[in-house]
């Protein structure tokens, strides 16, 4: 019995310890208002502006694939090269919101001047963001969104404009009329539904588009390659190729071109700007369409936080610029010397790739 | 007296998966015209190829009363391995081939040195290996996959012979091998009295130990198998690719007629929960049914087909 009661003086000591220390490392900040002010769009960031260098910190939820991982590359090629930037603390969650709620509240004990979030999700890591907020530390949004007011700046990929604007420029193509197999990303995503709106707008413009079948293929190469080859099964007529991402894009015009379609005759759409598929792309001569989803977002989140601690106004709300590739400048973007993983929208050189992808 | 034979047992516990996968078929060729052409199928079976391999794989864990949980990380780093290795050098074909399956081989040895040795249920032991081979993919690439597999490999998954997938002629070579091993000879043998009863096998001079060690290597072996393909499927691979695996190859096997008690069932039955579960997801596509009704059909299916196997094994 003794023992146990030796247990709990410990832990109770542990327990105040631990409040003492949380008590300490968040001092209130007064100058900082309960919630960004807003005017036009534009955030007042006055009372963040302090001297430099800096330091920053990243909170990213994965790595999982080839395009997180240069998203954070370029963030972390950008810091070094930024004379502002005396330290980046990136941390990686591994998928897990958990996790990256402790890592937020790692970075805030560590007093970084900022503090940048690609977020697990929506609502999961909403009060850790704000724990930062309210400990005087700017948060910076980006990649996608989460719901919460104390967020001084968001930079997120316009994916409803980008989707309706390849699909416009399918429906062009196609002269109105057509069939059409679409792929879309994982059922049951907002940002997919919203993204899919875009496309929605444009095929309600043209009675005459059929989409003929449609396929949630998660954004994946090898899930579009599946579904692709079993809805063309089925509908053998296929007029075009309406995506949302282009590795799926990339795995339908395989497909077709296994089965004897003339590739070169189908117009094809997708976002992201897959090198894989632009390789095949330029190989099979396509009639295509992509708008590049730039991996270097990250560079535009840290240069927000940076003017935001120099206490230069930020927009509330950033997008990337919108970089279309089709057949008249497809020989700009596609890197041969490069491995199908690459991302094209990149600020990285071609060597920073090939060290961090290999050939 | 023949029917206390656990070969014939075999064979007997497969015939509702082969049934219900003649049903299915019959259903998908009313509801799509054109479904059960011979070019159809073919192509059916060569994107189910990967999920045979490893259900076969799956199908040892079973018979010798364990799981295999760690087989999808076992895929995903057989795919980074693959492409890492190859860098889409023909000559590096080979040592990339060999670097997969031997991964695979060594993750099953530690997934049986634990169970065996150890005496660490299965099920607790695949989790651990699952989520530590996961590990060591994303430590292999860093989170980006690199490079990208040899020509000959991508032929492997996506070429024919003919009018046949190599995929699919490979694997049916494969199958019927596996077959072999299990229904005629000692090794065969040993897997079902070890799955049936372990005990009793050891007291009758069964090695017990080594038999569950090799089911776990070949699990293991067979899923860097199917990673192979995969990863000449796809080409450029994601770490999550092989997760997906994990449950569809536990699906696969029991669909098949094999149980969780082991010592029961047989790569004829896996092969019919293949068959099921890809002639469900064709029809799903090709009819295009809503998503939401996709998952409970494939629950109804899973009860089913447990169902079944029940009423049979209280026969």
């Amino acid at each position: 019995m003794r023992g146990t009661v030796g247990l709990r003086l410990v832990l109770a000591l542990l327990l105040v310890f631990s409040v003492t220390a949380c008590s300490s490392g968040t001092k209130p900040t007064t100058n900082v208002p309960e919630k960004p002010v807003v005017k036009d769009g534009v955030v007042d960031t006055s009372f963040y502006k302090k001297d430099g260098p800096y330091v920053v910190g990243v909170s990213n939820v994965s790595v999982a694939n080839a395009f997180r991982v240069q998203m954070i590359a370029e963030i972390q090629a950008a810091a070094k090269k930024n004379p502002l930037v005396k330290d980046i603390i990136v941390t990686d969650a591994g998928g897990d919101a958990n996790k990256q709620i402790a890592d937020i509240e790692d970075l805030i004990a560590q007093n970084v001047d900022a503090l940048i979030v690609a977020p697990a999700s929506a609502t999961a890591v909403t009060p850790a963001v704000e724990k930062a907020y309210d400990a005087g530390i700017p948060v910076i949004i980006f990649n996608s969104d989460i719901e919460s007011e104390k967020v001084v700046s968001r930079v997120l990929p316009p994916y409803n404009t980008w989707a309706n604007q390849t699909a416009k420029w399918i429906a062009e193509a196609l002269g109105g009329k057509g069939s059409v197999i679409a792929l879309r990303g994982i059922a049951g995503l907002a940002a997919e539904a919203d993204e899919w709106a875009g496309v929605e707008v444009v095929l309600a413009e043209h009675p005459d588009i059929k989409v003929i079948a449609a396929e949630h293929a998660d954004w994946a190469y090898d899930k579009a390659k599946t579904a692709m080859a079993n809805m063309v099964a089925n509908n053998p007529q296929v007029d075009g190729v309406l995506s949302i991402g282009d590795d799926m894009t990339w795995a339908a015009a395989e497909v077709l071109k296994a089965r004897g379609y003339d590739v070169t005759q189908i117009p094809m759409i997708g976002i992201g700007g897959s090198n894989g598929f632009l390789k095949y792309w330029k190989a099979n001569g396509l009639n295509a369409y992509v708008i590049a989803d730039p991996t270097s977002i990250s560079v535009i989140a840290l240069n927000t936080a940076l003017d935001v601690l120099q206490g230069k106004p930020v927009k509330a709300n950033s997008v990337p610029d919108t970089i279309v590739i089709d057949n008249s400048n497809l020989d700009q973007f596609v890197k041969p010397d490069l491995p199908d993983s690459a991302w094209v929208g990149t600020e990285l050189s071609n060597d920073d790739l090939k060290a961090l992808l290999g050939q | 007296m023949i029917n206390t034979l656990p070969i014939s047992r075999a064979a007997r516990r497969s015939i509702p998966a082969w049934v219900t996968l003649a049903i299915l078929m019959a259903c998908a060729a009313l509801a799509v015209p054109g479904f059960l052409l011979p070019s159809q199928l073919l192509a059916i079976g060569q994107q189910f190829t990967p999920l045979l391999l490893v259900a076969i794989g799956q199908t040892f864990a079973l018979l010798v009363g364990g799981v295999d949980l760690s087989v999808g990380s076992v895929i995903t780093l057989s795919v980074v391995l693959a492409s890492g290795v190859m860098q889409g050098q023909e000559s590096m074909a080979l040592p990339g081939v060999i670097a997969c399956l031997a991964a695979g081989a060594a993750v099953g040895l530690a997934n049986a040195l634990l169970i065996v040795k150890l005496r660490i249920p299965p099920f607790i032991v695949t989790l651990a290996t699952m989520s530590s081979v996961r590990g060591i993919a994303w430590v292999y690439t860093k989170g980006a996959p690199k490079g990208s597999v040899a020509e000959s490999i991508r032929f492997l998954a996506n070429g024919y012979w003919g009018p046949i997938p190599v995929a699919v002629a490979l694997s049916a070579v494969v199958l019927i091998g596996v077959w072999f091993l299990l229904q005629q000879g000692a090794y065969g043998r040993h897997v079902y009295a070890t799955g049936a009863n372990r005990t009793g096998a050891r007291l009758v001079g069964i090695p017990t130990d080594r038999v569950v060690m090799t089911a776990y290597v070949l699990s293991g072996v067979f899923a860097a198998l199917a990673g192979l393909v995969v990863a000449g499927y796809v080409g450029v691979g994601s770490l999550d690719v092989g997760d997906r695996y994990v449950l569809d190859s536990m699906a696969a096997v029991i669909i098949g007629g094999t149980t969780f008690a082991g010592g029961q069932g047989g790569v004829i039955g896996t092969a019919a929960g293949v068959g099921i579960l890809a002639v469900l997801n064709a029809l799903f596509i090709q009819s295009q049914i809503p998503i939401a009704a996709r998952s409970i059909l494939l629950s109804v299916i899973l009860v089913a087909a447990a169902l079944l196997h029940a009423r049979q094994s209280t026969k």
